[in-house]
Protein backbone atom coordinates (compact mmCIF):
# COMPACT_ATOMS: atom_id res chain seq x y z
CA UNK A 1 0.00 0.00 0.00
CA UNK A 2 1.23 3.24 -0.70
CA UNK A 3 1.52 6.03 1.41
CA UNK A 4 -1.15 8.43 0.39
CA UNK A 5 -3.72 5.38 0.33
CA UNK A 6 -2.94 4.62 3.60
CA UNK A 7 -3.39 7.86 4.85
CA UNK A 8 -6.88 8.18 2.49
CA UNK A 9 -7.59 5.02 4.98
CA UNK A 10 -7.40 6.96 8.53
CA UNK A 11 -9.33 9.63 6.68
CA UNK A 12 -12.44 7.64 5.60
CA UNK A 13 -11.99 5.58 8.61
CA UNK A 14 -12.13 8.62 11.17
CA UNK A 15 -15.12 10.22 8.85
CA UNK A 16 -17.11 6.66 10.33
CA UNK A 17 -15.98 7.03 13.76
CA UNK A 18 -17.50 10.82 13.60
CA UNK A 19 -20.71 8.76 11.94
CA UNK A 20 -20.75 6.23 14.54
CA UNK A 21 -20.47 8.52 17.58
CA UNK A 22 -23.78 10.39 15.85
CA UNK A 23 -25.35 7.21 15.32
CA UNK A 24 -25.10 6.24 18.48
CA UNK A 25 -26.14 9.35 20.38
CA UNK A 26 -29.70 9.44 17.98
CA UNK A 27 -30.03 5.42 19.08
CA UNK A 28 -29.50 6.47 22.84
CA UNK A 29 -32.13 9.11 22.51
CA UNK A 30 -34.36 6.98 20.70
CA UNK A 31 -33.93 4.53 23.10
CA UNK A 32 -34.88 7.12 25.93
CA UNK A 33 -38.10 7.90 24.43
CA UNK A 34 -39.17 4.89 23.97
CA UNK A 35 -38.64 4.23 27.64
CA UNK A 36 -39.90 7.06 28.82
CA UNK A 37 -43.02 6.14 26.54
CA UNK A 38 -43.44 2.47 28.11
CA UNK A 39 -42.55 4.18 31.88
CA UNK A 40 -45.58 6.30 31.24
CA UNK A 41 -47.79 3.53 30.14
CA UNK A 42 -47.32 1.21 32.46
CA UNK A 43 -48.36 4.33 35.15
CA UNK A 44 -51.47 4.95 33.51
CA UNK A 45 -52.51 1.22 33.59
CA UNK A 46 -51.04 0.86 37.42
CA UNK A 47 -52.96 4.05 38.15
CA UNK A 48 -56.04 2.61 36.84
CA UNK A 49 -55.68 -0.46 38.70
CA UNK A 50 -55.86 1.58 42.08
CA UNK A 51 -58.04 4.59 40.96
CA UNK A 52 -60.83 2.08 39.37
CA UNK A 53 -60.15 -1.63 40.92
CA UNK A 54 -63.89 -2.30 39.27
CA UNK A 55 -62.78 -1.84 35.84
CA UNK A 56 -60.60 -4.54 34.24
CA UNK A 57 -58.57 -5.06 37.10
CA UNK A 58 -55.78 -8.17 35.87
CA UNK A 59 -55.54 -6.17 33.10
CA UNK A 60 -54.73 -3.27 33.66
CA UNK A 61 -52.34 -4.55 36.82
CA UNK A 62 -51.03 -7.42 33.89
CA UNK A 63 -50.45 -4.43 31.20
CA UNK A 64 -48.78 -1.66 34.06
CA UNK A 65 -46.13 -4.37 35.05
CA UNK A 66 -45.64 -5.53 31.39
CA UNK A 67 -44.84 -2.08 30.21
CA UNK A 68 -42.84 -1.65 33.10
CA UNK A 69 -40.83 -4.90 32.52
CA UNK A 70 -40.49 -4.12 28.94
CA UNK A 71 -39.15 -0.48 29.20
CA UNK A 72 -36.74 -2.13 31.75
CA UNK A 73 -35.26 -4.89 29.11
CA UNK A 74 -35.07 -2.33 26.47
CA UNK A 75 -33.06 0.06 28.75
CA UNK A 76 -30.42 -2.82 30.31
CA UNK A 77 -30.54 -5.32 27.48
CA UNK A 78 -29.18 -3.60 24.32
CA UNK A 79 -25.74 -4.37 24.81
CA UNK A 80 -25.09 -5.92 21.36
CA UNK A 81 -22.06 -8.40 22.78
CA UNK A 82 -24.60 -10.22 25.20
CA UNK A 83 -26.90 -10.96 22.75
CA UNK A 84 -27.19 -14.64 23.54
CA UNK A 85 -27.95 -13.77 26.88
CA UNK A 86 -30.44 -10.40 26.07
CA UNK A 87 -31.94 -13.21 23.72
CA UNK A 88 -32.67 -15.62 26.28
CA UNK A 89 -34.24 -12.39 28.71
CA UNK A 90 -36.19 -10.89 26.13
CA UNK A 91 -37.86 -14.13 25.04
CA UNK A 92 -38.56 -14.74 28.73
CA UNK A 93 -40.27 -11.82 29.25
CA UNK A 94 -42.21 -12.23 26.33
CA UNK A 95 -43.39 -15.73 27.84
CA UNK A 96 -44.02 -14.14 31.04
CA UNK A 97 -46.36 -11.88 28.89
CA UNK A 98 -48.38 -14.12 27.17
CA UNK A 99 -49.15 -16.25 30.09
CA UNK A 100 -50.00 -13.09 32.23
CA UNK A 101 -51.93 -11.34 29.54
CA UNK A 102 -53.62 -14.30 28.65
CA UNK A 103 -54.98 -15.47 31.87
CA UNK A 104 -55.93 -11.56 32.49
CA UNK A 105 -57.70 -11.36 28.70
CA UNK A 106 -59.98 -14.24 29.60
CA UNK A 107 -60.63 -13.66 32.63
CA UNK A 108 -61.69 -9.96 31.26
CA UNK A 109 -63.09 -10.88 28.28
CA UNK A 110 -61.56 -8.08 25.88
CA UNK A 111 -58.94 -7.79 23.20
CA UNK A 112 -55.96 -6.96 25.61
CA UNK A 113 -53.71 -10.31 25.18
CA UNK A 114 -53.15 -10.21 21.76
CA UNK A 115 -52.14 -6.49 21.81
CA UNK A 116 -49.79 -7.06 24.78
CA UNK A 117 -48.23 -9.83 22.78
CA UNK A 118 -48.51 -7.62 19.30
CA UNK A 119 -46.46 -5.15 21.06
CA UNK A 120 -43.94 -7.34 22.91
CA UNK A 121 -43.16 -9.41 19.81
CA UNK A 122 -42.43 -6.65 18.10
CA UNK A 123 -39.97 -4.68 20.58
CA UNK A 124 -38.01 -8.04 21.55
CA UNK A 125 -37.94 -8.02 17.25
CA UNK A 126 -36.71 -4.79 16.85
CA UNK A 127 -34.34 -4.55 19.60
CA UNK A 128 -32.87 -7.96 20.97
CA UNK A 129 -33.12 -10.24 18.28
CA UNK A 130 -30.27 -11.86 16.41
CA UNK A 131 -29.97 -9.39 12.54
CA UNK A 132 -30.27 -12.97 10.78
CA UNK A 133 -32.70 -13.28 8.18
CA UNK A 134 -34.47 -16.56 9.24
CA UNK A 135 -34.65 -15.20 12.89
CA UNK A 136 -36.59 -11.98 11.07
CA UNK A 137 -38.68 -14.07 8.80
CA UNK A 138 -39.99 -16.30 12.06
CA UNK A 139 -40.65 -12.67 13.74
CA UNK A 140 -42.43 -11.15 10.56
CA UNK A 141 -44.52 -14.68 10.37
CA UNK A 142 -45.28 -14.54 14.74
CA UNK A 143 -46.23 -11.14 14.42
CA UNK A 144 -48.25 -10.97 11.39
CA UNK A 145 -50.36 -14.00 12.88
CA UNK A 146 -50.58 -11.60 15.75
CA UNK A 147 -52.00 -8.63 14.78
CA UNK A 148 -54.59 -10.78 12.57
CA UNK A 149 -55.61 -12.25 15.99
CA UNK A 150 -55.71 -8.48 17.30
CA UNK A 151 -57.65 -7.15 14.67
CA UNK A 152 -60.38 -10.08 14.76
CA UNK A 153 -60.46 -9.93 18.56
CA UNK A 154 -60.83 -5.76 18.50
CA UNK A 155 -63.83 -5.83 16.05
CA UNK A 156 -65.65 -7.40 18.97
CA UNK A 157 -64.67 -5.39 21.81
CA UNK A 158 -66.65 -2.18 23.04
CA UNK A 159 -65.50 0.93 21.75
CA UNK A 160 -63.60 2.42 24.43
CA UNK A 161 -61.64 -0.24 25.38
CA UNK A 162 -60.06 -0.78 21.67
CA UNK A 163 -59.38 3.26 21.75
CA UNK A 164 -58.00 3.12 25.07
CA UNK A 165 -55.55 -0.07 24.11
CA UNK A 166 -54.65 1.28 20.45
CA UNK A 167 -54.23 4.52 22.01
CA UNK A 168 -51.75 3.83 24.41
CA UNK A 169 -49.75 1.53 22.28
CA UNK A 170 -49.45 3.62 18.91
CA UNK A 171 -47.25 5.47 20.19
CA UNK A 172 -44.67 2.41 21.35
CA UNK A 173 -44.80 0.73 18.06
CA UNK A 174 -44.44 3.65 15.77
CA UNK A 175 -40.70 4.06 18.32
CA UNK A 176 -40.32 0.71 17.52
CA UNK A 177 -40.09 1.07 13.80
CA UNK A 178 -37.61 3.60 14.14
CA UNK A 179 -35.63 2.11 16.94
CA UNK A 180 -35.26 -1.23 14.58
CA UNK A 181 -34.39 1.12 12.21
CA UNK A 182 -31.70 2.88 13.71
CA UNK A 183 -30.64 -0.43 15.32
CA UNK A 184 -30.20 -1.72 11.43
CA UNK A 185 -28.52 0.80 10.31
CA UNK A 186 -25.56 0.79 13.53
CA UNK A 187 -25.27 -2.95 12.84
CA UNK A 188 -24.50 -2.11 8.84
CA UNK A 189 -22.07 1.22 9.79
CA UNK A 190 -20.36 -1.93 12.55
CA UNK A 191 -20.23 -4.16 10.00
CA UNK A 192 -18.63 -2.11 7.45
CA UNK A 193 -16.18 -0.88 9.62
CA UNK A 194 -15.07 -4.41 10.76
CA UNK A 195 -15.02 -5.31 7.05
CA UNK A 196 -12.91 -2.33 6.33
CA UNK A 197 -10.48 -2.79 9.63
CA UNK A 198 -10.03 -6.65 8.57
CA UNK A 199 -8.94 -5.41 4.99
CA UNK A 200 -6.47 -2.79 5.93
CA UNK A 201 -4.98 -5.49 8.67
CA UNK A 202 -5.24 -7.97 5.26
CA UNK A 203 -3.36 -5.41 3.49
CA UNK A 204 -0.59 -5.00 6.29
CA UNK A 205 -0.07 -8.22 6.48
CA UNK A 206 0.77 -8.90 2.66
CA UNK A 207 2.81 -5.52 2.68
CA UNK A 208 4.82 -7.04 6.15
CA UNK A 209 5.04 -10.37 4.11
CA UNK A 210 6.33 -9.15 0.95
CA UNK A 211 8.85 -6.68 3.24
CA UNK A 212 10.32 -10.00 5.13
CA UNK A 213 10.50 -11.68 2.03
CA UNK A 214 12.74 -8.48 0.53
CA UNK A 215 14.68 -9.06 3.22
CA UNK A 216 15.14 -12.92 3.34
CA UNK A 217 16.09 -12.68 -0.65
CA UNK A 218 18.46 -9.96 0.36
CA UNK A 219 20.03 -11.85 3.22
CA UNK A 220 20.34 -14.77 0.55
CA UNK A 221 22.29 -12.22 -1.84
CA UNK A 222 24.44 -11.45 0.49
CA UNK A 223 25.31 -14.89 1.88
CA UNK A 224 25.98 -15.84 -1.79
CA UNK A 225 27.87 -12.87 -2.23
CA UNK A 226 29.75 -13.70 0.80
CA UNK A 227 30.19 -17.13 -0.21
CA UNK A 228 31.42 -16.12 -3.77
CA UNK A 229 33.72 -14.06 -1.93
CA UNK A 230 35.40 -16.66 -0.14
CA UNK A 231 35.24 -18.76 -2.60
CA UNK A 232 37.67 -16.33 -5.15
CA UNK A 233 39.82 -15.92 -2.07
CA UNK A 234 40.50 -19.65 -2.01
CA UNK A 235 40.80 -19.88 -5.56
CA UNK A 236 43.32 -16.73 -5.56
CA UNK A 237 44.87 -18.47 -2.94
CA UNK A 238 45.14 -21.57 -4.58
CA UNK A 239 46.35 -19.62 -7.66
CA UNK A 240 49.40 -18.41 -5.89
CA UNK A 241 50.41 -21.40 -3.95
CA UNK A 242 50.13 -23.05 -7.86
CA UNK A 243 51.97 -20.11 -9.19
CA UNK A 244 54.98 -19.84 -6.54
CA UNK A 245 55.26 -24.13 -6.77
CA UNK A 246 55.28 -23.72 -11.06
CA UNK A 247 57.90 -20.62 -10.59
CA UNK A 248 60.07 -23.20 -7.99
CA UNK A 249 59.89 -25.98 -10.46
CA UNK A 250 60.57 -24.46 -13.47
CA UNK A 251 63.64 -22.61 -11.83
CA UNK A 252 64.73 -25.98 -10.90
CA UNK A 253 64.47 -27.21 -14.68
CA UNK A 254 66.17 -24.53 -15.77
CA UNK A 255 69.50 -24.63 -17.75
CA UNK A 256 69.68 -20.68 -17.87
CA UNK A 257 67.15 -17.90 -17.38
CA UNK A 258 65.96 -17.20 -20.61
CA UNK A 259 64.72 -20.75 -20.62
CA UNK A 260 63.35 -20.37 -17.09
CA UNK A 261 61.72 -17.13 -18.22
CA UNK A 262 60.35 -18.82 -21.62
CA UNK A 263 59.14 -22.12 -20.06
CA UNK A 264 57.35 -20.39 -16.84
CA UNK A 265 55.59 -17.51 -19.14
CA UNK A 266 54.15 -20.41 -21.27
CA UNK A 267 52.95 -22.29 -18.19
CA UNK A 268 51.43 -18.72 -16.70
CA UNK A 269 49.86 -18.21 -19.65
CA UNK A 270 48.56 -21.20 -19.93
CA UNK A 271 47.14 -21.15 -16.78
CA UNK A 272 45.43 -17.66 -16.96
CA UNK A 273 43.80 -18.72 -20.37
CA UNK A 274 41.89 -21.59 -18.48
CA UNK A 275 41.38 -19.35 -16.15
CA UNK A 276 39.56 -16.41 -18.21
CA UNK A 277 37.82 -19.12 -19.84
CA UNK A 278 36.68 -20.99 -16.60
CA UNK A 279 35.58 -17.40 -15.48
CA UNK A 280 33.81 -17.00 -18.73
CA UNK A 281 31.34 -20.09 -17.67
CA UNK A 282 31.33 -19.06 -14.24
CA UNK A 283 33.27 -21.69 -13.52
CA UNK A 284 31.16 -24.27 -14.13
CA UNK A 285 33.56 -26.17 -16.79
CA UNK A 286 34.42 -26.72 -20.11
CA UNK A 287 33.64 -28.65 -23.31
CA UNK A 288 36.60 -31.07 -23.95
CA UNK A 289 37.64 -29.16 -27.41
CA UNK A 290 37.06 -25.83 -25.98
CA UNK A 291 39.78 -26.78 -23.86
CA UNK A 292 41.64 -28.42 -26.25
CA UNK A 293 41.82 -25.73 -28.79
CA UNK A 294 42.39 -22.98 -25.85
CA UNK A 295 45.41 -24.91 -24.56
CA UNK A 296 47.25 -26.33 -27.62
CA UNK A 297 45.82 -23.53 -30.25
CA UNK A 298 48.38 -21.18 -29.97
CA UNK A 299 51.32 -23.72 -31.00
CA UNK A 300 49.88 -24.11 -34.13
CA UNK A 301 51.41 -22.54 -36.90
CA UNK A 302 49.62 -23.09 -39.94
CA UNK A 303 46.11 -24.67 -40.02
CA UNK A 304 47.21 -27.75 -40.59
CA UNK A 305 49.92 -28.43 -38.10
CA UNK A 306 47.14 -29.34 -35.08
CA UNK A 307 44.21 -31.19 -36.07
CA UNK A 308 41.50 -31.52 -33.38
CA UNK A 309 39.03 -33.99 -33.09
CA UNK A 310 37.13 -34.31 -30.16
CA UNK A 311 33.33 -34.86 -28.60
CA UNK A 312 31.59 -32.56 -26.27
CA UNK A 313 31.99 -34.28 -23.06
CA UNK A 314 31.87 -31.41 -20.46
CA UNK A 315 35.05 -31.39 -17.91
CA UNK A 316 34.76 -29.90 -14.58
CA UNK A 317 36.48 -26.75 -13.48
CA UNK A 318 38.50 -28.87 -10.70
CA UNK A 319 39.93 -31.34 -14.06
CA UNK A 320 39.87 -28.45 -16.18
CA UNK A 321 42.59 -27.03 -14.16
CA UNK A 322 44.68 -30.44 -14.38
CA UNK A 323 44.19 -31.58 -17.56
CA UNK A 324 44.74 -28.20 -19.27
CA UNK A 325 48.12 -28.39 -17.50
CA UNK A 326 48.55 -31.63 -18.78
CA UNK A 327 47.68 -31.15 -22.30
CA UNK A 328 50.25 -27.78 -21.92
CA UNK A 329 52.76 -29.68 -20.74
CA UNK A 330 52.36 -32.22 -24.39
CA UNK A 331 51.88 -28.73 -26.80
CA UNK A 332 55.08 -26.97 -25.23
CA UNK A 333 57.38 -30.12 -25.17
CA UNK A 334 55.99 -30.83 -29.07
CA UNK A 335 56.94 -27.39 -29.66
CA UNK A 336 60.29 -27.45 -28.52
CA UNK A 337 61.12 -30.64 -29.18
CA UNK A 338 58.55 -32.41 -31.56
CA UNK A 339 56.09 -32.45 -34.18
CA UNK A 340 54.86 -28.81 -33.56
CA UNK A 341 59.02 -27.77 -33.84
CA UNK A 342 59.27 -28.10 -37.80
CA UNK A 343 57.11 -27.27 -40.24
CA UNK A 344 55.64 -30.34 -41.63
CA UNK A 345 55.42 -32.46 -38.11
CA UNK A 346 51.57 -32.66 -37.64
CA UNK A 347 49.66 -33.42 -34.27
CA UNK A 348 46.23 -34.74 -33.68
CA UNK A 349 44.35 -35.00 -30.92
CA UNK A 350 41.28 -36.59 -30.84
CA UNK A 351 39.04 -37.81 -28.26
CA UNK A 352 35.88 -40.21 -27.07
CA UNK A 353 34.16 -40.98 -23.79
CA UNK A 354 33.24 -44.29 -22.99
CA UNK A 355 30.78 -45.40 -20.19
CA UNK A 356 31.06 -48.58 -18.63
CA UNK A 357 29.32 -48.11 -15.14
CA UNK A 358 31.25 -45.05 -14.91
CA UNK A 359 31.76 -42.43 -17.17
CA UNK A 360 35.77 -42.61 -18.50
CA UNK A 361 37.17 -39.97 -20.99
CA UNK A 362 39.88 -41.04 -23.57
CA UNK A 363 41.92 -38.70 -25.11
CA UNK A 364 44.54 -39.47 -27.66
CA UNK A 365 48.00 -36.97 -28.40
CA UNK A 366 49.32 -38.31 -31.78
CA UNK A 367 52.63 -36.66 -33.06
CA UNK A 368 54.17 -37.23 -37.09
CA UNK A 369 56.38 -36.15 -39.48
CA UNK A 370 58.55 -34.19 -37.10
CA UNK A 371 61.77 -34.53 -36.17
CA UNK A 372 62.59 -38.60 -34.59
CA UNK A 373 62.25 -38.63 -30.65
CA UNK A 374 63.82 -40.70 -28.17
CA UNK A 375 62.77 -41.62 -24.42
CA UNK A 376 64.63 -38.23 -22.90
CA UNK A 377 67.27 -39.20 -20.50
CA UNK A 378 66.12 -36.48 -18.43
CA UNK A 379 62.37 -36.41 -16.46
CA UNK A 380 61.46 -32.36 -16.23
CA UNK A 381 58.72 -31.07 -14.37
CA UNK A 382 56.74 -31.11 -17.75
CA UNK A 383 57.49 -34.76 -17.91
CA UNK A 384 56.70 -35.18 -14.07
CA UNK A 385 53.46 -33.36 -14.77
CA UNK A 386 51.99 -35.34 -17.62
CA UNK A 387 52.99 -38.16 -16.64
CA UNK A 388 51.83 -37.82 -12.73
CA UNK A 389 49.42 -35.11 -12.04
CA UNK A 390 46.02 -36.64 -13.62
CA UNK A 391 46.68 -39.76 -11.79
CA UNK A 392 47.39 -37.77 -8.88
CA UNK A 393 44.51 -35.22 -8.78
CA UNK A 394 41.80 -37.27 -10.27
CA UNK A 395 42.66 -41.20 -10.76
CA UNK A 396 43.36 -40.52 -14.09
CA UNK A 397 45.69 -42.96 -16.27
CA UNK A 398 48.68 -41.51 -18.84
CA UNK A 399 50.49 -43.48 -21.15
CA UNK A 400 53.13 -41.75 -22.69
CA UNK A 401 55.56 -43.24 -25.49
CA UNK A 402 58.42 -41.82 -27.58
CA UNK A 403 58.12 -43.75 -30.20
CA UNK A 404 60.24 -42.96 -33.62
CA UNK A 405 57.13 -41.33 -35.77
CA UNK A 406 56.41 -39.07 -32.49
CA UNK A 407 55.25 -38.59 -29.25
CA UNK A 408 52.09 -40.67 -28.35
CA UNK A 409 50.26 -40.05 -25.49
CA UNK A 410 47.37 -41.70 -24.20
CA UNK A 411 45.06 -39.84 -21.17
CA UNK A 412 42.01 -41.18 -19.75
CA UNK A 413 40.52 -39.23 -17.08
CA UNK A 414 36.90 -40.18 -15.23
CA UNK A 415 34.29 -37.60 -15.81
CA UNK A 416 30.59 -37.51 -14.55
CA UNK A 417 27.96 -39.83 -16.38
CA UNK A 418 26.53 -35.87 -17.50
CA UNK A 419 27.59 -34.94 -20.05
CA UNK A 420 26.44 -30.92 -21.76
CA UNK B 1 74.36 -21.00 14.34
CA UNK B 2 73.41 -24.12 12.34
CA UNK B 3 71.44 -24.65 9.55
CA UNK B 4 68.30 -25.80 9.33
CA UNK B 5 67.86 -29.41 8.96
CA UNK B 6 64.94 -31.82 8.36
CA UNK B 7 67.31 -34.78 8.08
CA UNK B 8 65.64 -38.19 9.85
CA UNK B 9 62.01 -36.65 9.46
CA UNK B 10 59.76 -38.55 7.79
CA UNK B 11 56.90 -36.57 6.50
CA UNK B 12 53.67 -36.95 5.04
CA UNK B 13 52.12 -34.52 2.61
CA UNK B 14 48.75 -34.69 2.39
CA UNK B 15 47.31 -31.80 -0.45
CA UNK B 16 45.48 -32.13 -3.24
CA UNK B 17 46.79 -30.11 -5.79
CA UNK B 18 49.70 -31.98 -7.34
CA UNK B 19 51.64 -29.09 -8.71
CA UNK B 20 51.77 -27.76 -4.73
CA UNK B 21 52.38 -30.98 -3.16
CA UNK B 22 55.61 -31.81 -5.55
CA UNK B 23 57.01 -28.40 -4.96
CA UNK B 24 56.20 -29.26 -1.43
CA UNK B 25 57.95 -32.48 -1.37
CA UNK B 26 61.29 -30.59 -3.25
CA UNK B 27 61.26 -28.23 -0.52
CA UNK B 28 61.31 -30.61 2.31
CA UNK B 29 63.87 -33.06 0.11
CA UNK B 30 66.39 -29.70 0.27
CA UNK B 31 66.38 -29.56 3.55
CA UNK B 32 67.18 -32.89 3.97
CA UNK B 33 63.54 -34.21 5.42
CA UNK B 34 61.84 -37.53 3.66
CA UNK B 35 59.03 -37.56 2.22
CA UNK B 36 57.24 -41.16 2.65
CA UNK B 37 53.90 -40.03 0.58
CA UNK B 38 51.91 -37.49 -1.10
CA UNK B 39 48.26 -38.19 -0.98
CA UNK B 40 45.90 -36.03 -3.12
CA UNK B 41 42.67 -37.79 -0.74
CA UNK B 42 42.03 -38.99 3.00
CA UNK B 43 41.98 -42.51 1.26
CA UNK B 44 45.69 -42.59 0.23
CA UNK B 45 46.75 -40.26 3.03
CA UNK B 46 45.12 -43.18 5.66
CA UNK B 47 47.00 -46.11 3.09
CA UNK B 48 50.23 -44.03 3.51
CA UNK B 49 50.42 -43.90 6.88
CA UNK B 50 49.15 -47.46 7.53
CA UNK B 51 52.69 -48.39 5.10
CA UNK B 52 54.78 -45.77 6.53
CA UNK B 53 55.02 -44.47 10.02
CA UNK B 54 55.44 -41.02 9.93
CA UNK B 55 57.10 -38.32 12.25
CA UNK B 56 55.09 -35.40 11.20
CA UNK B 57 52.26 -34.80 8.48
CA UNK B 58 51.34 -31.26 6.50
CA UNK B 59 47.50 -30.90 5.86
CA UNK B 60 45.40 -28.97 2.98
CA UNK B 61 42.80 -28.28 5.35
CA UNK B 62 40.26 -28.26 2.04
CA UNK B 63 40.99 -31.48 -0.27
CA UNK B 64 38.95 -30.74 -3.20
CA UNK B 65 36.17 -29.88 -0.86
CA UNK B 66 36.42 -32.49 1.42
CA UNK B 67 37.63 -31.28 5.00
CA UNK B 68 40.86 -33.05 6.35
CA UNK B 69 39.57 -32.67 9.86
CA UNK B 70 39.18 -37.09 10.34
CA UNK B 71 42.43 -37.34 9.45
CA UNK B 72 43.69 -34.50 11.61
CA UNK B 73 41.94 -36.28 14.58
CA UNK B 74 43.18 -39.33 13.66
CA UNK B 75 47.16 -38.15 13.90
CA UNK B 76 46.10 -36.61 16.96
CA UNK B 77 44.95 -39.57 18.66
CA UNK B 78 48.30 -41.18 17.04
CA UNK B 79 50.45 -38.82 18.93
CA UNK B 80 52.16 -37.64 15.39
CA UNK B 81 52.18 -33.68 15.32
CA UNK B 82 50.66 -32.06 12.17
CA UNK B 83 50.78 -28.55 10.71
CA UNK B 84 47.74 -26.85 8.39
CA UNK B 85 48.25 -25.70 5.20
CA UNK B 86 45.07 -22.97 4.19
CA UNK B 87 44.12 -21.28 1.36
CA UNK B 88 41.91 -17.77 2.61
CA UNK B 89 38.66 -19.10 4.61
CA UNK B 90 39.26 -21.83 5.19
CA UNK B 91 39.95 -21.83 8.91
CA UNK B 92 35.68 -22.05 9.31
CA UNK B 93 36.59 -25.85 8.62
CA UNK B 94 38.57 -26.60 11.50
CA UNK B 95 36.73 -27.36 14.70
CA UNK B 96 37.90 -25.18 17.77
CA UNK B 97 39.83 -27.92 19.21
CA UNK B 98 41.96 -27.72 16.19
CA UNK B 99 42.16 -24.20 15.73
CA UNK B 100 45.50 -24.08 17.69
CA UNK B 101 47.68 -26.41 15.47
CA UNK B 102 50.37 -24.37 13.47
CA UNK B 103 48.65 -22.82 10.34
CA UNK B 104 50.58 -21.75 7.07
CA UNK B 105 48.75 -19.92 4.48
CA UNK B 106 49.25 -20.02 1.23
CA UNK B 107 51.35 -20.10 -0.43
CA UNK B 108 54.06 -20.78 1.76
CA UNK B 109 57.16 -19.54 2.94
CA UNK B 110 59.72 -22.46 3.30
CA UNK B 111 61.63 -21.33 6.13
CA UNK B 112 58.80 -20.78 8.50
CA UNK B 113 56.69 -23.56 7.48
CA UNK B 114 60.31 -25.81 8.24
CA UNK B 115 60.95 -24.21 11.72
CA UNK B 116 57.58 -25.20 12.41
CA UNK B 117 58.18 -28.75 11.54
CA UNK B 118 61.71 -28.80 13.00
CA UNK B 119 59.91 -27.40 16.37
CA UNK B 120 56.95 -30.08 16.57
CA UNK B 121 59.54 -33.07 15.82
CA UNK B 122 61.40 -31.67 18.62
CA UNK B 123 58.98 -31.61 21.03
CA UNK B 124 57.91 -34.87 20.00
CA UNK B 125 61.12 -36.08 20.42
CA UNK B 126 62.09 -34.41 23.76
Amino acid sequence: MSRSEGNRATERSGAETLGENQEQILLERARLGIVLIMAGIAVVFVGAYFLHPDQRPYINLVQGINFVVGAVALRVLHDSTRRAFNFAIGYGVYVVTIVAAGTAGVLAGDATTPLIIFVGLSVITATLLPWSPWWQALSVLVITATAIWMVSTVITTPHLYWVQNVGSIAPTLVATVFISAALQRQRAVVEHAERDRCSREASLRTANARLEQEIQEHQRTEEALRFAMRELDHRVKNTLATVQSVADQTLRGAKSVSDFREAFAGRIQALARIHIALAGRRWEGLRVSDLIELVVGPYRHDRESVSIDCDETFVSSELVRVLGMTLHELATNAAKHGALSTKAGRVTISSSTAANGASRLHIRWSERDGPPVSTPTYRGFGMTLIEEALAYEVNGRVALQFQGGGVRCEIEVPVPLTSA
Amino acid sequence: MTALSLAGRTILIVEDNFVVATALKYLIDGYGGSVSAMAPNLERAYEALAATPVDIAVLDINLNGTSVVPLADHLRAQGVPFVFLTGYGDEELLPPHLRGQPRFDKPVEAERLVRALLDLTAMNRG
